[in-house]
């Protein structure tokens, strides 16, 4: 009996061991197969946590401009589209909102008295504005497809007006309420000092109704510094770590292809996820959209490629430059489920940095889902915006535009007199030049005066007024 | 006879001759703002020069003030062209002033198109006198002028000026009742 019952109790101790010789062979075949360090063992990618970029802080306004009703206007700081931003809010919340088609004329003599207007180089849908915003819903906004200017003006305290430029159209939102924050903004606003902006058109005595704005006199303390990519290539573990954020880190699947050029391709399954790291430092990722995939509006595309930037490397390099984000454009292609391309430029210290190929960071978003993302980020002497630095006198922006006037029409091929050349001007304002060769590594950042005119832009030594190229406008 | 025809054709052809005629205005340097004898409602002065060649030139800017009784009133441009005839023909007329707005400036370029540009603030009403001269060997050889008058802002249009206020209040009204059926 006994025998019978220690035979039993070896059975048993035998089929633990099978168990967990069988547990330990396919434990140990995990991590050979794998690659994976005990360190770091998991059974399941897990995400890593980030801070999300909201969209709501990209959806703001390239220019804020304050009309004294005079002649003369002032270009507000940036940081001023949040009490702005939080009249609207006010203006919109609560009450009846009616929305009126007017005349250019009449949104035009309300900008021309005391007013603010926050302006967009690109149409942004009212709708995706409001949303982001948090202003209360209403029918109103999509009677407006785009919105490229908010106005409030003094003279009218009951409207809050639109300009639709794509569409040549204008609009105004009348409120039943009396709004207390949008006129406390406005009077404060008045109030503060900053140099005074002319329009080109009254610099030159009314020949020409241009209304771009130009200072009398500009103080900066831009620089000149020098910028270079990252080369990841030369970095593979530094690579596969960045590759890994793509394709999850046990690689399963993934081919990894060297070329001869030095390109590294990370290649999923028969094509459906590719990552391409060129030499250059210029990263591409191209994903096939799934079937499933609904489509999904401005707003939700935006965030969505928002948190895939963040997921990859964030606005920042890999060696820690930081950058301050830009949405310059945002495209629609209504085929298929829709697809939203996002163009997002840098800034440092408030400025943007003008590259002369594609813009640093560009996501496709198809289904809800990423299908495209370009980057192209480089890190910067990290001396730039240390430590106070002393203020410039920028070169006559007006002598800017008169002492190249040759250059514009032999180098660009503008036609016409000065006066007629002056008069296509529709912005210009101080930036970072970016100068380098498509697939080079280094690349100088020359502060610059850039004037831009409907199709194409042209770069001048924001000391000198030197010309430092031209090109053409990247869809702004 | 012959020689006196001669004389006289040849001191008709100095006289009316554009080479001997004498320019006050360098055809090279326009005050390109304010134009002349206009007219702002603002406290800004933006003075524009436009300079087509290489040039040396001096902007002064001055208010154009009636002394009375030893104090300085601002005038109106009639007031100020009244004083001037009356001056030139030898009538009693009131004492102008040109009181300085700041300092003369001087402003050399080496280029063909060139602008000087000057912006005054916080001026009051008044007729304001922009001169520009043309310097060569620290001598004036031309010079030019234009008067503007700086008004206050205009009373300021009215929202019922702007847009059409009854069809606005008849858009309102429909579409609150609209809003009160259909909800908003």
């Amino acid at each position: 009996m006994l025998k019978t019952a220690d035979r039993n109790r070896i059975e048993r101790t035998k089929s633990i061991l099978l168990v967990v010789l069988t547990f330990s062979t396919i434990l140990l075949l995990y991590f050979f197969w794998g690659n994976i360090s005990p360190d770091n063992w998991s059974l399941i990618d897990r995400e890593e946590e980030y801070e999300t970029i909201q969209a709501k802080g990209l959806l703001i306004p390239d220019r804020m401009i304050l009309s004294q009703g005079e002649d003369s206007y002032r270009i507000l700081p940036e940081d001023q589209w949040i009490p702005f931003r939080d009249g609207i809010a006010e203006f919109t919340g609560g009450e009846t909102l009616v929305l009126e088609e007017i005349t250019e004329e009449q949104y035009q003599a309300v900008m021309s008295l005391p007013s603010v207007r926050a302006c967009f180089d690109y149409g942004i849908p009212l709708t995706a504005l409001a949303f982001v915003n948090g202003f209360e819903s209403s029918s109103v906004y999509s009677g407006v497809e785009t919105v490229s200017e908010i106005g409030y003006g003094e003279v009218s305290r009951e409207s809050l007006l639109l300009r639709d430029e794509p569409r040549n159209k204008y609009y105004r939102i009348i409120t039943t309420a009396g709004p207390v924050r949008l006129p406390e903004f406005l009077k404060r606003q008045q109030q503060l000092e900053s140099p005074a902006y002319f329009q080109l058109g009254t610099y030159l005595g009314g020949e020409i109704s241009n209304d771009t704005l130009i200072p009398v006199f500009l103080e900066t303390d831009l620089e000149p510094f020098t910028l270079n990519r990252e080369n990841l290539n030369q970095d593979k573990e530094e690579l596969a770590s960045v590759a890994q954020a793509f394709f999850g880190k046990t690689f399963d699947f993934v081919r990894k292809i060297e070329e001869g050029n030095g390109t590294i391709i990370y290649m999923y399954g028969y094509g459906q996820k590719i990552l391409i790291s060129q030499i250059n430092g210029v990263m591409e990722y191209k994903e096939v959209p799934v079937e499933a995939g609904r489509e999904t509006g401005y707003a939700e595309s935006l965030q969505i490629a928002l948190n895939y930037i963040t997921g990859h490397g964030a606005f920042e390099s890999i060696s820690g430059s930081i950058y301050t984000p830009a949405l310059k454009e945002a495209r629609y292609f209504p085929e298929g489920k829709g697809k939203y391309r996002f163009h997002f430029g840098l800034k440092l210290g408030g400025t943007i940095l003008s590259f002369p190929e594609e813009d640093p960071l560009i996501v496709e978003v198809e289904g809800g889902q990423v299908v495209y993302f370009r980057r192209d980020i480089s890190s910067y002497d990290q001396s730039v915006g240390n430590g106070e630095r002393e203020l410039r006198e920028a070169y006559s922006a007006l002598n800017v535009i008169a002492e190249n006037a040759d250059y514009f029409t032999r180098e660009m091929g503008l036609a016409g007199t000065f006066e007629e050349v002056a008069d296509q001007i529709r912005h210009m304002e101080p930036c970072y030049r970016i100068l380098r060769e498509e697939d080079d590594i280094a690349a100088a950042a020359y502060p610059a005066w850039r004037i831009r005119f409907d199709d194409q832009e042209a770069y001048f030594d924001l000391y000198t007024a030197e010309p430092l190229g031209h090109q053409k406008t990247k869809g702004e | 006879m012959k020689k006196l025809l001669v004389l006289i054709t040849l001191m008709l052809a100095m006289v009316f001759s554009t080479a001997t005629s004498f320019a006050s205005s360098d055809p090279a340097v326009t005050i390109v703002n304010p134009t002349d004898s206009s007219t702002s409602y603002s406290t800004n002065l933006l003075v524009s020069v436009k300079i087509t060649k290489p040039k040396t030139i001096r902007v002064r800017v001055t208010e154009e003030k009636k002394k009375v009784n030893d104090v300085l009133y601002s005038m109106s441009l009639d007031e100020l062209e009244k004083a001037q005839q009356a001056k030139e023909e030898g009538k009693p007329a009131a004492t102008v002033v040109s009181v300085p707005l700041g300092e003369p400036e001087t402003y050399t370029t080496s280029n063909n198109l060139s602008f000087y540009t000057k912006k005054f603030e916080k001026v009051t009403p008044g007729v304001y006198r922009i001169r520009v001269e043309t310097i060569s060997a620290g001598q004036v050889i031309f010079s030019s002028e234009n008067l503007v008058v700086m008004k206050e802002k205009e009373v300021a249009a009215t929202d019922a000026k702007i847009f059409n206020s009854t069809q606005s209040g008849t858009t309102t009204f429909l579409q609150n009742l609209l809003k009160t059926i259909f909800g908003n």
